[in-house]
This record gives C-alpha cells, sequence and structure tokens, in this order.
C-alpha cells in the first residue's frame, strides 16, 4: 500500500510544536500579552537576551570549572582520559544500542495511533519528523558534555568550540543509528525472534573488544578535535547520513500493528506524566508500576526480620527497576557538584541561579520509598516512628550518594583536613536533602505540617550558597546543614503525632 | 473478654457493660472546604461484631472510614478506640482502590509487613490468605498486574494477616464476583469471631452477606441504626438487605438512582 502525502502530517506537527512552544513560553512567563501586545513583546525580548547572557556566562563558567578541575586532577588520570576517549565514545555507542532496544523511540501520542490506524502515513515521514526535535534535545545535552570532556582531555580551552561542532554530527548519527536499531525491534512481530535483537549490542561490545576501527572512529574524531583541532568533515557527514538512511530504512519496515500496540501501552504511561504536575511521587510510582506489570519479578525479597528489611527492599526495588537509579545519580551529580563548588577556589556565583533550581525540585530520590510508605494505607500497617522510617528507607540511596561523593572528593587533592570538610559538607546536604524531602512527603499527607513541601528545601539550598559557595566557609555550612537537619527531623518526628483514631 | 460467638446471634453486636466497644465516634464532623461531608455522626463497634454501612453513593461512607481509621484529621466530634493491644495495629482501613508498592510481588507484600514487625507465623497464614482470597498461583505476580478485584482482595490479605482489632473496608464487594463476596464474607465472620470488629461499606450488598447491624448514612448524616430485627420491624419488612434498607428509608427512587 502506498503512503499518503507527507505535507499534512508536517503541517499537523508544526501546529504541535508550535502549541507546545507556546505553552512552554507562557510556563515561563515569556508569551505576550495579548492586550498590550507591544510591552510583551519588549518585555519577551528582555527576558530573552537576559536567558542568552546567563547561558553565555554559564557556559564560559563551565569552562573555567572544568580548567580549574583540570589542573587538580593528576597527570595520569587526564592521560587515561585522552588514551580512552575512543574506547568511550565505543561504549556510549553500545549503551545507545542496549538503551533504543529497551525504550521504543518511535511512538505515537493517543490521537496520532486514531489517526495512523485510519490513515495511509508515511512511517517514514514520520520517524523523521519525531527525529528531529529528538535530536536537539541530544544537541542540548552532548554540548555541554563535549565541552567538559574536551577542556578536560586537552587541558586547554584552544578547540573546545572545533570539538562541539565535530561532536554535533557524531552525536546525531549515533542517535540516528540507534534509532535505526530500536525500529528494527518494532519490524519483528515474533517476541523470540525479537530477542535475537540483543546479539547487537552484544557483538558491538565484542567488536569493541577485538578494536574494531569503525567502533574506535567516533572517539578518535573527537579527540582529533580536541586535542589538535583537526575535523574530518567528509567522514564525519558520511557518518551522519548513513545513520539517517538507516534510520529511514528501518522505518520504512516497522510493523504497523506492533507500533500502534505499542503506542497504545505507551500513551498510558504518557497520561500518568502528565499527572506528575500535581503529584510528581505518586505519578511516579504509578508510571513504575504500570512498566512493571509487564516483566517478570527478578530476585526475591530476603528473609530478614525488622529495621534492616527496609534498606533491602529498597536494594530489591532498584534491581528490579533500574531506571529508578537515573533520578539517584541526577541527585547526586546536583550534591556532589554542589560540594565541588563550595571546596574548590572558583567564583561559583554563575552557577548559584542552577544550584537553586536543581535544590528546589530535586528528584526525590532520596525520600522515595519513604514517600511510598507514609501514604495512609501503609503507614497504618508500618508500627514504626516515622523517623526511623525514613532512616531505613533512606540508607541505601544516601550511602550510595555519598558513597559516590567520597571517591570524586578523593580525586580533588584538597589534603586530609580538606577531605574531610568536603565529606562533612556532603553528609550535611543529603541528610538536609533527605529531610526536606521527607518533610515534603509528609506535608503532602496532610499530617499537619506547618510548611509548603519546597520551602525546606529553598532554605537548605540558602544556607549553603550563601555560606558555603559566597563565604567558602565549609565547615560552617556543614554544621548548619546538619543543625537545620536536626530541625527537620523534629518536624517529621512531631509530625507523628497521636493518631487520632488511637486517642 | 466472652467469646462473641457463645452469644445469641441478636446479642453479638450488642454492648453489655462489661463489653468495651473496640470503636467509638461521637458527634463525628467532616469539611471539604465549604463542603460539609459529616455532621454528627456517632457510632460504636463491639468485638465479634460485623456492622454494615450503607448510604448512596457520595452519602460520606468513604469520608467516614478515613476518619475512623485516622487517615483524616477529624474536625469536629471525637474517635475514640479501645481494647487495642500495645504495639499492634489497631484499626486498618482497606481503601476501595488499594495501592502497592510497584517492585514488590504480592506475596512479598505479605511478607514485608509481616517481617518487618518481626513476626515468624506468617507464611502459612499468608498462604491461607492467599488462597481464601483465590490468589493462589498469582504470588510471584506483581500485584500491578492484577484486575481491580484481585487487587482489592490482595489488599485484604495483607490487612487480614496484620490482625488488626478492627477492620474497615471501603466497598470491598464492589469489584468481587458473587463467590468471592462468599467467600469474603465466611472470612470476615472469621475474623470477628476472635473479638475482633469489622466494619463493611457499601451501597450493594450481595444477599450472602448478613451483617449484626446496619446503619445507614445520607447526606454525611446517620438517619438510622439497628439490627436486622429491629429494622425489619421498624420498616414492616419481610427481609432486610441494604437495597431493601435504602429503599425503605429514603424511598424507592433511592434505589432505582443507584
Amino acid at each position: 500500500m502506498r503512503a499518503g502525502a507527507p505535507w499534512p502530517l508536517l503541517r499537523l506537527h508544526l501546529r504541535l510544536w508550535a502549541a507546545a512552544s507556546r505553552q512552554w513560553l507562557l510556563s515561563i512567563g515569556l508569551m505576550p500579552d495579548r492586550d498590550a501586545p507591544a510591552l510583551g513583546y519588549a518585555y519577551a525580548a528582555y527576558a530573552l537576551a537576559l536567558g542568552l547572557l546567563w547561558i553565555g556566562a554559564s557556559w564560559g563558567a563551565l569552562v573555567r570549572l572544568t580548567l580549574e578541575f583540570a589542573g587538580i586532577l593528576p597527570p595520569q588520570a587526564l592521560a587515561l582520559l585522552r588514551s580512552g576517549l575512543p574506547g568511550l565514545f565505543g561504549l556510549l555507542l553500545v549503551a545507545l544500542a542496549a538503551g533504543a532496544l529497551v525504550s521504543m523511540p518511535l511512538h505515537l501520542s493517543g490521537p496520532d495511533v486514531q489517526h495512523l490506524s485510519g490513515a495511509r502515513i508515511s512511517l517514514r515521514w514520520l520517524t523523521g519528523l519525531r527525529f528531529a526535535p529528538a535530536a536537539l534535545a541530544v544537541a542540548a545535552l552532548t554540548l555541554p558534555v563535549g565541552t567538559v570532556l574536551a577542556v578536560l582531555a586537552s587541558g586547554s580551552p584552544r578547540h573546545y568550540l572545533l570539538a562541539m561542532a565535530v561532536l554535533l554530527p557524531l552525536a546525531f548519527g549515533a542517535y540516528a543509528w540507534a534509532w535505526a536499531i530500536g525500529l528494527l525491534r518494532l519490524s519483528v512481530t515474533q517476541a523470540p525472534r525479537r530477542a535475537l535483537l540483543w546479539l547487537i549490542p552484544v557483538a558491538l561490545l565484542a567488536l569493541l573488544a577485538l578494536h574494531v576501527p569503525l567502533l574506535l572512529w567516533p572517539g578518535q574524531a573527537f579527540a582529533a578535535a580536541a586535542l589538535a583541532g583537526s575535523a574530518q568533515w567528509p567522514a564525519l557527514l558520511l557518518w551522519f547520513v548513513a545513520g539517517l538512511l538507516a534510520m529511514l530504512w528501518a522505518a520504512g519496515h516497522v510493523h504497523r500493528s506492533l507500533l500502534l500496540d505499542r503506542s497504545l501501552r505507551r500513551s498510558l504511561l504518557r497520561s500518568i506524566d502528565a499527572g506528575r504536575r500535581w503529584n510528581a511521587p505518586v505519578a511516579l510510582q504509578q508510571r513504575r508500576a504500570a512498566i512493571l506489570s509487564r516483566r517478570r519479578p527478578v530476585l526475591r525479597l530476603p528473609q530478614t526480620e525488622g529495621l534492616m528489611l527496609l534498606p533491602l527492599r529498597a536494594a530489591l526495588a532498584r534491581l528490579r527497576y533500574p531506571s529508578s537509579l537515573w533520578g539517584l545519580w541526577r541527585l547526586a551529580t546536583i550534591l556532589i557538584g554542589g560540594v565541588n563548588l563550595a571546596v574548590l577556589p572558583t567564583q561559583g556565583y554563575t552557577w548559584l541561579l542552577w544550584l537553586l533550581i536543581a535544590f528546589v525540585y530535586p528528584p526525590g530520590a532520596l525520600a522515595e520509598d519513604f514517600q511510598a510508605d507514609t501514604d495512609p494505607q501503609w503507614r497504618q500497617l508500618l508500627h514504626l516512628p516515622l523517623l526511623r522510617l525514613l532512616l531505613g528507607d533512606a540508607l541505601l540511596p544516601g550511602g550510595i550518594v555519598l558513597l559516590a561523593g567520597a571517591v570524586e572528593i578523593s580525586f580533588l587533592r584538597l589534603g586530609a583536613a580538606g577531605t574531610l570538610e568536603a565529606i562533612l559538607l556532603l553528609l550535611g546536604l543529603i541528610a538536609a536533602t533527605t529531610l526536606a524531602q521527607a518533610v515534603g512527603a509528609v506535608a503532602r499527607q496532610g499530617r499537619g505540617m506547618p510548611l509548603p513541601d519546597v520551602l525546606p528545601g529553598a532554605i537548605a539550598y540558602a544556607l549553603f550558597a550563601l555560606v558555603g559557595v559566597l563565604l567558602h566557609a565549609v565547615l560552617i555550612a556543614s554544621l548548619l546543614l546538619l543543625v537545620y537537619s536536626a530541625v527537620l527531623a523534629w518536624l517529621v518526628a512531631d509530625a507523628d503525632g497521636p493518631h487520632p483514631a488511637r486517642a | 473478654m466472652e467469646d462473641p460467638e457463645s452469644l445469641p446471634w441478636m446479642e453479638r453486636g450488642q454492648l453489655t457493660p462489661d463489653r468495651e466497644p473496640l470503636l467509638q465516634a461521637t458527634g463525628l464532623g467532616y469539611r471539604y472546604g465549604a463542603f460539609r461531608a459529616l455532621r454528627d455522626v456517632s457510632l460504636q463497634l463491639a468485638p465479634g461484631e460485623l456492622l454494615a454501612l450503607v448510604g448512596r453513593n457520595g452519602a460520606g461512607k468513604s469520608t467516614l472510614l478515613r476518619c475512623l481509621a485516622g487517615w483524616y484529621q477529624v474536625e469536629e466530634g471525637t474517635v475514640e478506640q479501645g481494647g487495642g493491644q500495645a504495639g499492634g495495629p489497631t484499626v486498618v482501613l482497606v481503601p476501595d482502590t488499594p495501592a502497592f508498592y510497584a517492585e514488590l510481588t504480592a506475596f512479598e507484600h505479605l511478607q514485608f509487613i509481616a517481617q518487618l514487625h518481626g513476626r515468624r507465623d506468617w507464611a502459612s497464614e499468608g498462604r491461607r490468605l492467599l488462597e481464601v482470597m483465590g490468589l493462589e498461583g498469582h504470588e510471584r505476580a506483581y500485584a500491578s498486574s492484577f484486575s481491580r478485584g484481585m487487587q482489592y482482595k490482595l489488599g485484604l490479605a495483607i490487612a487480614l494477616l496484620s490482625r488488626p482489632d478492627v477492620l474497615l473496608l471501603d466497598e470491598p464487594f464492589g469489584p468481587l464476583d458473587a463467590l468471592s463476596s462468599e467467600a469474603l464474607y465466611r472470612e470476615l465472620r472469621r475474623f470477628a469471631s476472635e473479638g475482633r470488629g469489622v466494619l463493611v461499606s457499601a451501597h450493594q450488598m450481595p444477599p450472602s452477606v448478613a451483617p449484626d447491624r446496619y446503619l445507614l448514612l445520607e447526606d454525611g448524616e446517620l438517619l438510622c441504626e439497628g439490627t436486622p430485627p429491629e429494622l425489619r420491624q421498624r420498616y414492616g419488612l419481610a427481609s432486610l438487605s441494604g437495597e431493601d434498607l435504602l429503599r425503605a428509608a429514603l424511598g424507592p427512587s433511592a434505589v432505582e438512582d443507584e
């Protein structure tokens, strides 16, 4: 069956993008008021200029911070990074291929499903239209990471702009290849044959171990740009175009009914995601439940009694749903990055706005099990004081962040006293963040908590930013955070007050 | 404590000077903003008693159960609980749509609750409860893969395993088939016979369910209460079910509206 003309589809997507952009601009206050458009446009231009200035300043600060970091790291570590770039990029390719097999690159919204089932729409066009905005998101993530890698590897900011320019076709090409693999999964209807596709990342890994040049080439191309300032543009273009063609070829083989079936499942997750705006923890739990309901449980809850069961349950939950570690990783990045700002001799003022956003709305990864346990249905069955419950629930995620931070701090060569201070500050941040999230969880259950749920996090940030970053008084900031944590702990314990039905 | 099973059927739900209520609410009131969901509700639940709270949709049944369980902070009146064992669960409510831990299987939910409190004799009891609820063979499945009826049964099994003094069930028969409803009723009777109390809310009660006492809630107020013989006599009925009571107390349109 020949597919229909792509123009209605293109028009539809342009409208959807325009509507989404308007919504986004409205949410950050940049959508001009209909009654006073001139004033609105002037304000939008002013805010846009300010935003660009801030991003530019942040970019400069990122380069400076990376240079400082490169100056602190031992030369052997930098040499290892330089020589390891091809292997690192090869591993990223393998991870992208595996990721594409786990998550579906092409998916349709509910209305799209109805439209596609009744119209002859070209899946190649649809894939192209979906790939474009996704590639922009990849670029937004790739550029800062590429900057850090380039400056760190070369130890100088000389070629980082070229390295970023080289990284874009590399990333777009790699992403297109990954989409091609993900789309192949949608072209095989029989589950056993679909499982065979997992041989692709395994084979890639084997080829990487055998040092096959094609897999090492992306990293070598990036290293050549970052270290020597040379770019192989024809090869880069070929890499990108080949990836794009492979993706469009695979899109032409997608099985429509399989795509519709998977899209319907995904639209359920999307409808759950829409609830995040109102109650993120509950929406996350529902999303997790919807995904796990299609999986077979691995391992078993250990036969242990008492409080130790809580961290063991936390470990089992993360093994069964490893994606939850992503939130923990993001939080660890925020907290460890914050500690770096305080202990390194850099002027971290540029980062304060980013940290404000990160601290006030951190992923609830440290207290997510506690959040589930404070649901009244479970709280009535868990006869532990709230603080002990929190300790048991946060022990594992908090321990992981502390360990990761301690390893990172040990590379900073701060001396024994400096290292201890940095670890103490990280401990204070972990404690304050955990308790701020716990206060939020208790407040959401309406148990008489006097604070709005984002305020405790904002206060913790203010203490850290003022004393830790602006004054560089690391020890005092640590102590203040620990004292503040004690106050939050008191609030949590106080919310555990008399149960109305047990008066 | 007197063995409730040894009492005549009529007396099971009645309090005597030596039998304190397990749960007692006096002058209970609750608002959602300007909307008054409950007003001046008083009730008692005796040991061994199975109480049915009937009423139309939106009458305030779920709100009353949540107030009794302590999920909602009571604004007016008091809720008192007597006869509780120190450290043990006293009042447990199973809501109409129970929530579960996404990463735990059905059996692990039972294991988690039992082992967290150091119970060693839970496994056989847990398996028996899952069997009674018709969930045998589904122990290793995630609760999120269950149908609504199966999820309610699992919520009930977890609540029963925790051995509360008072079990509050919000619309338990709604998602259950007739056979499961009968099995649940037998299990609730068995549970109550251990000197515990059960309060079941429903807007439609299966014919197999015969509570000791009915409470009728309408617009947040307790309209009437009594044992089946009392209510039959009061409304001149030959037989009594939840629907009969609604029709007799609120008029025939009450049930037709449902």
